[in-house]
Order: structure tokens, then sequence, then C-alpha cells
């Protein structure tokens, strides 16, 4: 989370960072985690999108999120059209193409090769304002 | 005796190989997600490939109004990050 918020201030405003909040990976009633556990992160699932919403605010004010975040609908419909579930990273470019397909997270969740990604594709871009799919 | 030895500690190594090899051929499975690790685990590798288009939806923003994924990708390149709290 946190080298994600520096990527964005590093690659701002060449490059546009969203975060969309998908259905919990690991909430109380379902798999829980030690880790969560451990730092007291204890949700249910939401059931509704107002328990999503306020799921979703708790996680950007706690984390002290600067990044945009949108919320996935409760029937999971972002979720169901790119497999982010439990996170994921993507690149789409200006025409709507996506450039870049993370892994599957937790284990293949990498932000250093989303570093060299950004690097190599846009990495004329840092500095600048306009931006052209690489 | 000195046989015996001999073949118990290839036994050992020969098992201590198919344990290690068996560990990492499910670690590579599960971390790829063919193998689901419970009935919560529902990663899948989905059917998005690079060059294709992506999804357009409307999604609502935690502190404001809903916004399209295409109002944020038509200004410069999007990087798209799912996750949650937990």
């Amino acid at each position: 989370m946190a080298r994600l918020e520096e990527l964005r201030e590093e690659w701002s405003p060449a490059i546009e960072f969203s975060y969309i909040y998908i259905k919990e990976a690991h909430p109380d009633d379902e798999w829980q985690a030690p880790k969560n556990v451990a730092n007291e992160l204890i949700f249910d699932q939401p059931k509704t999108m107002v328990e999503r919403m306020d799921l979703a605010t708790k996680f950007v004010e706690e984390m002290d999120v600067r990044t945009r975040t949108l919320v996935d609908d409760i029937s999971n419909i972002a979720n169901a059209c790119y497999a982010g579930w439990p996170e994921r990273i993507y690149v789409i470019d200006q025409g709507g193409t996506i450039a870049y397909k993370g892994g599957m997270g937790p284990f293949l969740f990498n932000t250093d090769e989303l570093e060299e990604f950004l690097e190599d594709n846009y990495g004329g871009l840092r500095g600048g304002s306009e931006a052209t799919a690489g | 005796m000195k046989r015996w030895i001999t073949i118990a500690a290839c036994g050992v190594v020969v098992a201590g190989a198919l344990g290690w090899g068996g560990y990492k051929g499910y670690r590579f499975l599960a971390e790829r997600g063919f193998i689901k690790i419970n009935e919560y685990d529902i990663r899948t590798e989905g059917i998005l490939q690079v060059g294709e288009l992506a999804p357009d939806l409307a999604l609502s923003v935690v502190d404001g109004e809903e916004t399209r994924l295409s109002d944020l990708w038509a200004a410069k390149p999007l990087v798209l990050v799912f996750g949650s709290y937990t």
C-alpha cells in the first residue's frame, strides 16, 4: 500500500492511479487470517453496498490513502470483469486497451514489476503532462 | 550391514527429494490459483488479456459521485489496483 502511494506520487501527473475496493479477502466470517487478527482488522464480509462503502471509507481514512478509491458494486461486477480478487494490478492505456496485467495476489502481486513496466513504457512521460500509450 | 546403510541413506534422500518437490509443486499450483486452498478461495486468472479492451464500468467513489473508468483512462494511462482492507 505504502509503495503504491509512493509510485502514484512519483508518476503523477503523467499516470492516473486508482484503487477499486472489492470483496474482502479475509473477513472474520469467512477466511480469517492470523495477520489480520494480530492487526485488529476484524470485519465481516459486507452484505450491502452501504456496508462495503463504510468499510472502504474506513480503509481510506485509517490507511491515509490519497489515491482515488472506487468501490465495487455489492454484486461484485468489477471483480467479475477483471478477476481482481484478492488483489491485482492493471495498466490501461488511453485507448482503453489493457497494457499490463499483473499476477494474481497475494503471491504474484508485484509493485516492482509495475514500476519496471511504467519505466519501460512511460518513462519518457515523467516530468511531463501529456501521455501517449507505450 | 554397510549395504543396508547405503540403501537406507538413498531412501531418505529420495523421500526428501519427493517431499520437497511435492511441496514446491503444491506451492506453484496454489500460488497461481490452480489449486484452491479452501472454499473461500475464489482466485481466478480471468479471461482478460493484454491487448484487449478493458471493460468500462461506472463505480462509486468513496467520497464522491459515480465515475466511469473510461473517464479516468481517457486523459492519461491508468494504473488500476484491486484490493480490500483485509
